[in-house]
């Protein structure tokens, strides 16, 4: 391959934004071909033009030795010239020549480091990922400074080149599993990834995509301690999200902070986030089963109670319950969309037309309101977003309807047994309580002190799996 | 461990959630409308029975660990042989796995749901029980570690709350009924025996490697049964000589609590939870089934044995109690004499083959040497 | 086939529920299609069943909670219970739900009749209650359930709580009507329910004349055996007695009245017992004899009312000597009451302590012994003595 100005310049064509800058050095031209919105001119003058504009003779070595980056490569293809470039790189090479260098110069506006939304905590470290790969490896790096911390770039997509790391630590994680993904990512064949959920949707194993089975998080501190469990983390540049493998659902049930507080009051906590799950789910369907076929369940006050607010509504309860549920969600979605000048104006307006105007006008009862709203709130107090449990109890409701307390136990049944025959990558979904496994139940929904969880899950592999005394494991 | 293998513990679970189904349901109002307040002795008396094989059935694994029972007859005796007692295993599974289906009936029909037919709620059934078979053994397995506990204290609880309302004295007198009466009941009703039998068709599937099946196993298995005994006290005690007339012990042993005055009927949500023993134990029955029909006809086709298990289950209840007029208790007269030749016979016979497969091993290491 | 049961599953199960779906649409709640039936009365007059239903009617303010429910009540007659069940079915417009019954009240005129087989409609629905109260009275069950509207609200709605709450403090009995049935089953077939009674009060306010009604206690209780009534007890100790010697007992008082101690003592006094425990069994001799072994765990004074001051009486330790002498005084007057009431049903021939129920359980050949010596069942008590022991523990 030869380099020439010509040739570089008819690979951009339709690219104003591509410059190329000559520089005469004795006899040679030196091209120095650049994206203008990419990288640092400063550095780019400082480091690059300036010290080959001193040079009195043009050769490739002479060049390379003048040039002040740390960062710097060969080049000898069109394809590793035009990604090196579409990259941030300036790209150096004397007019003619087979060998191009790439300067590493990228410098893109970022979004600086914030509190990823969703994952608040009251306590621990604040610190979330960016869209910047680098930067979100070295929040990483800064809390592993150990050298088993191993990282496999990739890239992926035709059109978009976007490196995709795979993380892991060396002595710790799985090597069959890290080169099974290594060949699944390197293997995707798609035109481009714009954020990590494209990976994560690929590399999803069975055809049935309800259930998650890989999963994320936008905090280091999260990251790194999963690295250290064994798992393996995927970076995608250009998305805040971090993949990380293997799976368990009981992840969905613990918060960061539940690391950073007393284990007394995280096993309380996490007992309460299962029970709101579990409720929240099945509540509006219980309510309607109870009113259509199972109010022999209730105490004779709550029955005249219940009866007293439902005379006079048209609407069959699980017809009542649904629309609750869909203006529930309306509102929900209204809510993260809105402007936030209009937010206090459509939330009395919401709370209004909710609260008073449909119940008075005998569209809804209050129970139902008071069922969904308290249905909604216990979804909520789930850490990680969950959305598929809104799809579960809109199912939950409609099986309640039709088959009342019998046909939930039977739906319950049913999905129960899809959540326990799910693996992922090998690991089952919902250990360590089916299969049980007693040492990794430590950490599951009780939670056992720090210093009590001396070994690593034993789920993910047997090895080194001592992380609290014992011999030193470098 | 290989796609249908189940760990030691897990087997023992089904194994208990097994019994829970088969012992806690119809069979204590069959038991008292025979023997009265002896119905407690009839269960012991078949437990002790049960012990008996329960014991041989270890000692098959004991002595070929790794090796099904298809797998132990064909090579001892085999192929057709192999097959033909798989036959008498399908047929065997299928008629027991209508117990269970008919509790759940008793249970819903007339506490929970009375406003549909039997055969359309029971569809959700089918599918319940079906997706389970579907999904295997290791599913059926691990699905029993996750319920145990709610299962078992689901019907402690309403054990302790009939306790609580019972007068112990209505069990009074004890032992006025004579020898023959008890095994007379037993026999007529053996159909609810021979749990072990899951055993014995999971034998291979169970991985020993780690622990094997031992004595102690069949020291839960009495224990068990004690607390099952307690329950029939209690059950007996509150309902006396209205206990026969009762459909489920499961779900009339509360029914004298006070709590509904106050806090409605908390305790049919319990009855509901322990309903979920006799769904996984239909699904260990119909596994077996589907197990031995794959084995019969040799190809790895799992799913639809299990598919045709469940359907073939569903047409049974509805040809055999639905529309042809044969009564529950005459079907389980019949069937109890014929369940409890296959659940003396297979265990023997099987100890007969295992005995000759570890002889022939013998043999040939001596042999070889 | 795995796969493609996997890929389709989704697709048979969406089709399910839409097929399932609208039946679930097809009608109002249930709930609104019911009437909650909290008390049935039961009266006959001869030829035909006259059942007395008291409904819970929700409050039409819907912010009001249950307890402020009224009730009604709807008569209905017909030749059979069930017939007259869908009569009132029928006039409510709406069907009777029993699932909430709390006690079937007998009126007088059904005591002639065996109540173990008028009993049966009840027995056979099985979404009625075991725990459901069986209650008589002396008028007819129309006249007395309509009574139960005057009450208090919050006494009309939980009626079988409150004969609970005081069947522990010696004042009601709460007898299920399956334990009813059950008892009439057993070898002595006795069994006995309560009566439900009011006291009449009237207060006038203001203009209108407001007639209010009191529940009262202590009522008569009648006896019932092989499901027919036999004979009631209406006097105070003999029904005192019975009530210490049923096992629900926890507490109670007991009234000595002109009690004497020394010269100038002469009191009434009312002693609070609590933590009674008794025990009942039979032993052979030449003829059977009931034991029965009553243990007061606590005792202690609740009020002493005299004519005159006396420093005795009002001292916060009672003397040990005036002590023994109130519990002799207490244990004479329950052996007494248990006496009376034993040689009282006995005249009747009624087994009102289950004598043939403990000597079935424990002594069965004995007792079997003991009916071939006799002349016919009918003098089965005839030869039965009975054995009094009253202990107190503990005197405060």
């Amino acid at each position: 391959m030869v380099f020439s100005k010509y040739l570089a310049t008819s690979w951009f064509k339709n690219n104003d934004d591509v410059v190329c800058r000559e520089i005469t050095c004795g006899a040679k031209t030196v091209c120095v071909f650049f994206v203008s919105s990419m990288i640092d001119k400063s550095l780019l003058a400082q480091t690059v033009l300036k010290p080959i504009s001193d040079l009195k003779s043009a050769s490739f070595k002479n060049i390379k030795q003048a040039i002040f980056c740390p960062e710097i490569s060969d080049i000898e293809n069109k394809k590793d010239f035009i990604s090196s470039l579409l990259s941030g790189s300036a790209l150096v090479f004397v007019n003619n020549s087979k060998k191009a260098i790439s300067i590493n110069l990228a410098d893109f506006n970022v979004r600086s480091i914030t509190e990823p939304p969703t994952s608040q905590v009251t306590k621990g470290p604040r610190e979330g990922f960016v869209e910047d790969l680098n930067t979100n490896l070295s929040m990483v790096r800064r809390r592993l400074k150990s050298p088993n911390l191993a990282v496999k770039k990739l890239v992926v997509g035709r059109h978009t080149k976007t490196n995709v790391c795979v993380v892991y630590l060396d002595n710790i994680a799985d090597k069959k599993l890290v080169k099974v993904l290594q060949d699944k990512i390197s293997k995707i064949d798609i035109d481009g990834i714009i954020d990590s959920y494209y990976i994560e949707t690929i590399l999803e194993e069975g055809k049935l995509k309800f259930l998650r089975r890989i999963g994320n998080s936008e905090k280091p501190d999260v990251i790194s301690s999963r690295l250290l469990e064994g798992r393996i983390a995927i970076f995608v540049d250009g998305s805040p999200i971090v993949l990380t493998l293997p799976f368990l659902l009981i992840e969905d049930l613990q918060s960061p902070e539940d690391y950073y507080q007393i284990s007394a009051r995280t096993t309380f906590l996490r007992i309460v986030r299962l029970i709101g799950l579990i409720l929240g789910v099945l509540l509006p369907g219980i309510y309607v089963a109870l009113q259509s076929y199972q109010y022999r369940v209730l105490p004779m006050v709550f029955l005249v109670t219940l009866l007293s607010n439902i005379e006079g509504i048209s609407l069959p309860p699980i017809l009542e319950i649904l629309f609750v549920l869909f203006l529930f969600d309306i509102l929900a979605e209204a809510s993260a969309r809105m402007p936030k000048l209009l937010g206090m104006a459509l939330s009395i307006i919401g709370a209004l037309v909710l609260g008073e105007t449909t119940v008075q006008a005998g569209i809804i009862s209050p129970p139902s309101i008071v069922v969904v709203a308290i249905s909604s709130i216990m979804l909520f107090i789930i850490p990680d977003d969950v959305p598929q449990v809104s799809l579960l109890r809109i199912l939950f409701t409609i099986v309640g309807g039709v088959a009342g307390f019998y046909g939930m136990l039977m739906s319950f049944i049913m999905a129960s047994t899809y959540l326990v025959s799910a693996d992922g990558y090998g690991v089952p979904l919902l250990s360590p309580y089916a299969p049980t496994n007693k040492i990794d139940k430590h950490d599951a929904i009780i939670k056992k002190p720090l210093l009590d969880l001396k070994t690593r899950p034993t789920v993910f592999q047997k090895k080194n799996i001592t992380r609290i005394g014992g011999k030193k494991h470098e | 461990m290989n796609r249908f293998s189940i760990t030691r513990r897990q087997a023992l679970f089904l194994f208990i959630i097994c019994t829970i189904s088969s012992k806690l349901q119809t069979l204590p109002c069959m038991f008292s409308e025979d023997v009265g307040n002896n119905l407690w002795l009839v269960l012991l008396f078949g437990a002790a029975i049960d012990i008996i094989f329960f014991s041989l059935t270890i000692l098959i694994n004991h002595l070929c660990p790794n090796l099904t029972i298809y797998d132990l007859i064909s090579q001892t005796l085999g192929k057709v042989v192999a097959k033909l007692v798989c036959f008498v295993l399908i047929l065997y599974f299928l008629f027991t796995a209508l117990m269970p289906y008919e509790a759940v009936r008793n249970v819903f029909a007339n506490n929970l749901f009375d406003t549909l037919p039997w055969q359309t709620f029971s569809i959700f059934l089918i599918f319940a029980v079906g997706y389970l078979a579907f999904s295997g053994l290791k599913t059926i397995g691990r699905s029993s570690e996750l319920y145990l506990v709610i299962i078992v204290a689901s019907v402690g609880i309403l054990v302790v709350l009939g306790a609580f309302s019972a007068d112990f004295g209505n069990i009074l007198p004890v032992f006025n009924t004579n020898f023959a009466e008890i095994s007379k009941t037993y026999v007529n009703h053996s159909i609810w025996f021979g749990d072990y039998m899951i055993f014995l068709c999971l034998l291979g599937r169970i991985d020993t490697s780690k622990r094997a099946l031992k004595q102690i196993d069949v020291l839960i298995y009495a224990w068990l049964m004690i607390f099952y005994a307690f329950g029939y006290i209690v059950f007996y005690c509150l309902y006396t000589v209205l206990a026969s007339s009762q459909t489920s012990l499961i779900s009339s042993i509360s029914a004298f609590s006070l709590l509904n005055l106050s806090v409605g009927r908390p305790d049919w949500f319990l009855v509901l939870l322990s309903q979920i023993a006799s769904v996984l134990s239909l699904s260990t029955y119909l596994y077996c089934v589907s197990d031995s029909l794959n084995n019969i006809f040799g190809k790895k086709h799992y799913a639809i044995c299990s598919i045709i298990s469940v359907v073939i289950l569903y047409l049974l209840d509805f040809l055999l109690f639905s529309h042809s007029g044969v009564s529950y208790m005459g079907y389980m007269h019949i069937s109890g004499v014929i369940s409890l030749c296959i659940q003396l016979i297979l265990p023997v016979f099987c100890v007969f083959c295992a005995v000759l497969a570890t002889l022939k091993n013998k043999k040939h290491t001596k042999e070889r040497k | 086939m795995k796969q493609f049961l996997r890929k389709n599953i989704w697709i048979f199960l969406i089709i399910s529920l839409a097929i399932l779906f609208p039946q679930s649409l097809s009608t109002q709640a249930e709930l609104n299609t019911r009437m909650i039936i909290s008390g049935i009365g039961i009266d006959f007059d001869g030829t035909n069943y006259q059942i007395t239903a008291q409904a819970v009617l929700p409050s039409s303010n819907s912010k009001e909670s249950g307890i402020n429910a009224q009730v009604d009540h709807v008569s209905a007659s017909a030749e059979t219970i069930s017939q007259a069940m869908s009569e009132i079915s029928n006039k409510f417009g709406k069907n009777a739900e029993l699932s909430h019954t709390e006690f079937i009240l007998l009126g007088n005129q059904i005591e002639n009749k065996n109540i173990v087989g008028e009993l049966d409609f009840f027995f056979r629905n099985f979404k009625l209650k075991n725990s459901i109260m069986l209650l008589t009275c002396e008028k007819s069950a129309k006249e007395t359930i309509e009574k139960i509207g005057k009450l208090d609200m919050g006494v009309a709605l939980s009626l079988q709580k409150i004969f609970i709450s005081e069947e522990e403090n010696m004042h009601s009995l709460n007898k299920s009507y399956v334990e009813f049935v059950i008892d009439s089953f057993k070898p002595s077939a006795t069994s006995q329910i309560d009566t439900l009674e009011f006291e009449d009060t009237e207060e006038n306010e203001s203009k209108e004349k407001q007639s209010k009604a009191k529940l009262k206690l202590n009522t008569p209780i009648k006896l019932f055996k092989n499901g027919v009534f036999t004979s009631k007890i209406e006097d105070k100790e003999m029904i005192n007695a019975f009530y210490l010697c049923n096992k629900k007992s926890r507490s109670g008082n007991i009234q000595l009245k002109n009690f004497s101690f020394g010269d100038a003592i002469n009191a009434n006094i009312n002693l609070r017992i609590d933590n009674i425990k008794t025990k009942k069994y039979v032993t052979f001799g030449d003829n059977p004899t009931l034991h029965v072994d009553i243990k007061i765990v606590e005792a202690s004074i609740d009020e002493i009312s005299t004519k005159g001051m006396n420093k005795n009486l009002y001292r916060s330790v009672i003397q040990k000597d005036l002590q023994q002498a109130i519990i002799n005084a207490a244990q004479e007057k329950i052996t007494n009451g248990i006496y009376e009431l034993f040689n009282y049903t006995k005249s009747i021939n009624y087994d009102i302590f289950g004598v043939e129920n403990l000597a079935s359980m424990f002594n069965l050949d004995e007792w079997n012994n003991y009916i071939q010596k006799l002349d016919g069942k009918s003098k089965l008590l005839e030869n039965v003595s009975i054995d009094i022991s009253v202990e107190f523990d503990k005197f405060r």
